[in-house]
């Protein structure tokens, strides 16, 4: 098994043995069943007592033939109305960027709490998209209000 | 001891003495964080040695505490500084303090850690402290290494020694086992080596204390000290296995050089699972612990004594009732199993009668009636087997093919099955009347502990297949036919983890949905909320199903109408109907009047808002959309029109009369809400047949027949809703939203507005106006949506005006960096479809737009930088596609902007760009270089005018560094990984010399940007 597929299933398996409460995280399945280990449909719900509260957002997270050596593409699908997620919905975070923060040891439960964080603490040094920083910069309690409505439209369970 | 130019001790030692016993005395609260200030200088100060060992001699328990507390951060802090003679007295004195004076005190363990801790420092003189310590016991006197041959063996004189001596030795022995064991990483191997010269005398002193402890415990109740001897002997067990415990864990990091030592460890293990049986406390963690952490220290004796004690009166005693022993023999179970499924004897040998009989147990634990949550924690144990089982297999099967599967696979097969039968049992809900008294913890367990059956439930699918699938609906139909909705619940929940998955086995699924599962749960009202939710979550789960099978919808769109009614159903209802809508529509047309009644009724409940109205109607609207005929589709359309206007009516009349503003403006937004959304559902389905020729396009049905109506009050809506709420965030997105509804549409409809509808509003817009952003997005995708309409340019030509007015009131880039973002997006999508509108401007107008798409790549704000780097990568790129209009015209803004956008790019390669924004800003430069054969002198006169260059200008290193660069741009333009490499170098120099000659120069705006 290539390094790649060994460190996912080891993943795989960590999760399923210790995962924090309200994520999920398992391997994509294509459309004859079958799952492919290096795609994960992943779930991030908003943090308690935070605007976020009660949302699930669910990612795409793409693992690259060089995975560990190199971080996976997390992207929220459909993409997200926040000023770190790009258009595309591409997450921008230091820890998932290969030229600065990324490490192989960090584990999918750290990106996953990672991203978690990101949705209430949107870092102003980067943005990625213009609407929503924009908003964020101007109007705070349009911007919560906006945040509020795409809880709703994304429920946990 | 002391340091040269020790001062003298400051406090005569009486006072200190007092002063720790005000540090311990409740009268003096107020005093205490200036007395722990003066002790702590104390304790630090080159006299710390001397004052502790003073304390030691006290009579006070505290006063001794705080002197071994004093010896132990000495011991820390400045040990190395002891000469060998110091470092020998000091370890005569705590031997000396700790043998005369051995009471089970907190003293007498801070002095065990402190001499612990001793021995680990590179001064400690002491090899055999074990022996050494029981020799001083002895003789009540300090006996170091040099002394110890001249003793009896330990053997013999260990046994003498009175129980309080044994328990500090015990406590002695476990703190050395710790400590060492910290030293794990260090490469100094000293430690560990006198470490392991102790383990023989570690065997005998748990012998021997084991041995007392369990002779203590065996006393028969008539003896006249029997409860006297019962406290005795549980004391000296549970200090022994907490001993044996560390040793145990110390030797799996440490013997690794000396497995051949294990067995004076492994030579206690019989004694310490004796005490099970006498039920001391900490036994059954003692072995749990030793199972889940270091499997492999009992070997395959030890395996089977602990098995036959398991399987003993005892054992069973414990397990027949659910209470903590249970919990605690239950870790043991799943330790003993998992341990034998890591080595696959488990699973691989199922002949094997004593595998056979440890599964039957596993099966047993996750049969106790109590719920999961509150009472029952064995069942999260056995979860945690279940699943390790489960995973190994399913790992270990994807070896084999579907024919030749191993003979075991059977056997293996069917213990999970009846796991996840055992599992689907304990996460029924347990009924209101028990969960009312539950707390949110017990709720959280409860709920963690079906999502980890769920997916448990999805990896044993890998295995079991259509049998797990059978297994589910079985459960579900007979628990529907019996009415016992709470098991209904639980079935079609684990049925839901399986639905992904599910694809082929639409006859199998039949079984339960051709049931009136779901108008059973809909007439019911007895039955309970969370069956109710699951069921909704079921049809959401399979909507790909219900999709094939729409002669189920007519039972399940009514439920989800129904559902509506309850408020933690009806956002979740309400997606559903309107996805299975959208999905089936052609199916549905004849439904469409009940629908319509259905929606009536809905209006009447509380849950009706935005949200699950526009959902809703974007479910009906789906319908309409399928009609057969333009004049049907009317119908339907001025229905559903006249549930919209009846909110924006009453929006204006609420906001008019100043009435209720508030709710005038949720209104406002559920009318275009919904106005989007039905605008989104009339979208031409993708599976509908596009004539591409455009013979059947013509159309006039919608913008000059009898629809026309239809597409005046769409623009009415957002006219007159936009006028009285202007400054809203939410109707100005709410509004863009009903336009690009219609956008991407190829064939005309209701939505498809004439072109300049759209810009009509768009144009209508300023820099107060908000979301601008949104606004500006908007007007990019009119761009891409229309170029191909007769009024394109006649339109465009307005927007781009409207472009060129936003920027020249922003002036600079900088005041609203977001809004030039859309600003310089707009112009690229013109660039992108149709550039040669730019010609007829003025050559004013053009130069401001590009002065200030410049100004952007100038600008430390990262999103306009990027955007306008894209904007001159594609209008770069145009000149490669000759003999087209848009060539020639960028072309000509190449020709003259080239000079001034290099300039742009080159003073951020020079440093002043970001890291993440540097690989955008090369980009345009490369393509430059690649098709502009001025390039090179722009790039050599964009260099040479940099400041931070010219600064170090004399430097020959520096412009060599320059000439090497502008080389290696030009070798390297058609290689895009070489390019980017010798920009980032670049970048990389110049910013070192930034540092190095003028810091200040580092834009502000830069210092965080990471």
């Amino acid at each position: 098994m290539s390094l790649c597929m060994s460190r996912l299933s080891a993943e795989r398996k960590e999760w399923r043995k210790d995962h924090p409460f309200g994520f999920f995280a398992k391997p994509a399945r294509n459309s004859a069943g079958l799952m492919d280990l290096k795609k994960w449909e992943v779930g991030v719900p908003g943090k308690e007592k935070t605007i976020w509260e009660g949302g699930l957002f669910k990612l795409e997270v793409t693992f690259p033939d060089e995975y560990p050596t190199k971080p996976p593409k997390c992207k929220f699908t459909p993409p997200l109305f926040h000023p770190n997620v790009y258009p595309s919905g591409t997450v921008c975070l230091s820890i998932l960027n290969e030229e600065e923060g990324w490490k192989p040891a960090i584990t999918i439960k750290e990106i996953l709490l990672g991203i978690q964080s990101l949705l209430d603490e949107p870092n102003p040094e980067s943005p990625a998209q213009a609407d929503a920083f924009n908003l964020f910069k101007k109007d705070k309690v349009a911007y919560e209000k906006k945040i509020r409505s795409i809880v709703k439209e994304n429920p946990a369970p | 001891m002391a340091a040269p130019q020790a001062p003298e001790v400051p406090l005569a030692l009486p006072d200190i003495e007092e002063l720790v016993k005000t540090l311990y005395d409740p009268g003096h609260a107020r005093k205490i964080p200036e007395t722990e200030a003066t002790l702590r200088v104390l304790q630090r100060s080159p006299q710390g040695w001397e004052i502790g060992d003073a304390l030691l001699n006290s009579t006070d328990e505290n006063v001794r505490f705080f002197g071994a507390l004093t010896l132990t951060i000495k011991v820390n802090a400045d040990s190395t500084s002891l000469s060998d003679e110091e470092s020998t007295q000091l370890l005569s004195k705590l031997i000396y303090h700790l043998v005369t004076r051995p009471s089970s005190s907190v003293a007498t363990r801070k002095l065990c850690s402190t001499l612990a801790q001793y021995f680990t420092k590179p001064i400690s003189s002491w090899t055999e402290c074990i022996r050494s310590l029981v020799l001083s016991f002895a003789l009540q006197q300090p006996i170091l290494d040099d002394a110890l041959e001249h003793h009896p063996s330990t053997w013999d004189v260990i046994p003498q020694l009175p129980d309080e001596h044994l328990l500090t030795l015990l406590e002695f022995a476990m703190n050395l086992a710790d400590e060492t064991k910290k030293l794990s990483n260090n490469p100094d191997r000293r430690p560990h080596e006198r470490m392991i010269a102790n383990v023989e005398s570690v065997e005998v002193l748990l012998q021997v204390s084991f041995g007392h402890g369990i002779k203590c415990l065996s006393t028969p109740p008539n003896e006249p000290n029997h409860e006297r001897l019962l406290q005795v002997g549980e004391k000296l067990c549970v200090a022994s296995l907490k001993c044996f415990l560390g040793w145990i864990f110390y030797a799996q990091s440490e013997f690794k050089a000396v497995p051949e030592k294990l067995r004076y460890l492994r030579s206690i293990t019989e004694l310490a699972f004796s005490c099970l049986e006498f039920h001391v406390d900490d036994a059954m963690e003692f072995v749990a612990d030793v199972l889940e952490g270091y499997p492999k220290f009992f070997d395959e004796k030890d395996m089977h004594m602990l098995w036959a004690i398991i399987t003993s009166q005892w054992g069973l005693d414990i397990l027949k009732d659910l209470d903590a022993e249970t919990v605690s023999l239950a870790r043991i179970i799943v330790g003993y199993g998992t341990e034998l499924v890591e080595t696959k004897k488990l699973y691989q040998e199922p002949e094997n009668a004593h595998y056979q009989q440890v599964l039957s147990f596993l099966h047993e634990l996750l049969k106790y009636p109590e719920p999961v949550g509150v009472e029952d924690e064995v069942a999260l144990l056995a979860l945690d087997f279940w699943s390790t089982y489960i995973c190994a297999i399913a790992e270990d099967s994807f070896q084999y093919s579907e024919r030749e599967y191993p003979p075991w696979f059977p056997s293996a097969r069917s213990n999970a099955f009846q796991a996840i039968a055992e599992l689907l049992r304990k996460i029924i809900y347990p009924g209101a009347e028990v969960t009312k008294d539950w707390d949110s913890d017990s709720r959280k367990t409860f709920k963690v502990f079906r999502m980890d059956v769920r997916d448990i439930t999805m990896e044993a699918f890998e295995l079991l297949r259509n049998d797990l699938t059978e297994q589910f609906i079985d459960f579900s139909v007979h628990a529907l036919e019996a009415k016992q909705w709470y098991e209904l619940e639980a079935g079609l929940f684990c049925l839901i983890s399986l639905a992904d998955a599910l694809t082929a086995v639409d006859d199998k699924l039949s079984r339960l949905f051709e049931r009136p599962l779901f108008s059973t749960i809909s007439e019911n009202t007895d039955i309970p909320a969370v069956a109710r939710r699951t069921a909704v979550d079921l049809v959401a789960a399979f909507n790909h199903f219900f999709m094939r099978n729409p002669q189920f919808l007519p039972q399940v769109l009514p439920f989800l109408l129904g559902a509506l009614a309850q408020p933690s159903l009806a956002q979740g209802a309400a997606k559903s109907f309107a996805s299975l809508c959208s999905e089936c529509r052609k199916t549905l047309t004849s439904e469409l009047p009940s629908f319509f009644q259905m929606y009536d009724q809905f209006l009447t409940y509380t849950t009706a808002e935005e949200t699950t109205k526009s959902k809703v109607l974007e479910g009906i609207a789906a319908i309409v959309q399928a009609e057969a005929s333009e004049e049907k589709q009317l119908a339907g359309l001025q229905h559903l029109l006249q549930y919209i206007a009846h909110d924006a009516m009453q929006a204006l009349n609420l906001t008019k009369d100043g009435n209720d503003p508030e709710q005038g403006l949720v209104l406002a937004l559920t009318a275009l809400k919904c106005l989007s959304c039905v605008g989104r559902a009339l979208q031409a389905s993708d599976e509908s047949v596009v004539d591409l020729d455009g013979s059947d396009n013509g159309s006039i049905f919608w913008t000059q027949g009898p629809g026309k109506g239809i597409q005046t009050q769409i623009l009415n809506f957002i006219t007159y809703l936009t006028q009285v709420f202007p400054a809203n965030d939410e109707i100005i997105e709410s509004a863009c939203n009903v336009l690009r509804a219609g956008f991407k549409e190829l064939v005309p409809g209701p939505f498809v507005l004439p072109p300049a509808a759209a810009v009509d509003y768009i144009t209508r817009t300023n820099l107060q106006t908000p979301r601008l952003t949104y606004v500006l997005e908007t007007a990019c995708c009119w761009v891409s949506c229309h170029k191909g309409s007769s009024e394109f340019e006649a339109q465009a030509q307005r927007l781009l005006h409207y472009d060129l007015g936003i920027m020249q009131a922003l002036q600079h880039p900088r005041n609203e960096p977001e809004v030039s973002v859309g600003c310089i997006e707009l112009i690229q999508s013109f660039i992108k479809h149709h550039a040669s509108i730019l010609k007829s401007e003025h050559p004013d107008v053009l130069k401001g737009t590009f002065d200030f798409s410049i100004e952007c790549i100038k600008s430390p704000e990262v999103l306009p930088k990027r955007a306008a780097a894209a904007l001159w990568r594609d209008i770069i790129e145009k000149i490669t596609s000759t003999g087209t209009p848009d060539q020639a015209m960028c072309q000509e803004i190449v020709d003259h902007f080239g000079q001034v956008v290099t300039a742009a790019l080159i003073a951020n390669i020079c440093g002043e760009v970001d890291a993440s924004s540097l690989e955008h800003v090369a980009i345009p430069l490369r393509k430059l270089i690649q098709n502009d054969r001025h390039s090179k002198a722009y790039v050599s006169s964009a260099l040479a005018e940099q400041p931070l260059l010219q600064r170090v200008q004399g430097e020959q290193a520096v412009q060599d560094m320059v000439q090497k660069f502008t080389e290696s741009l030009m070798r390297n333009a058609k290689n895009s990984t070489a390019f980017k490499e010798a920009v980032k170098m670049f970048w990389q120099s110049c910013k070192q010399l930034q540092m190095q000659f003028v810091p200040q120069t580092v834009h502000p705006g830069h210092r965080f940007n990471y």
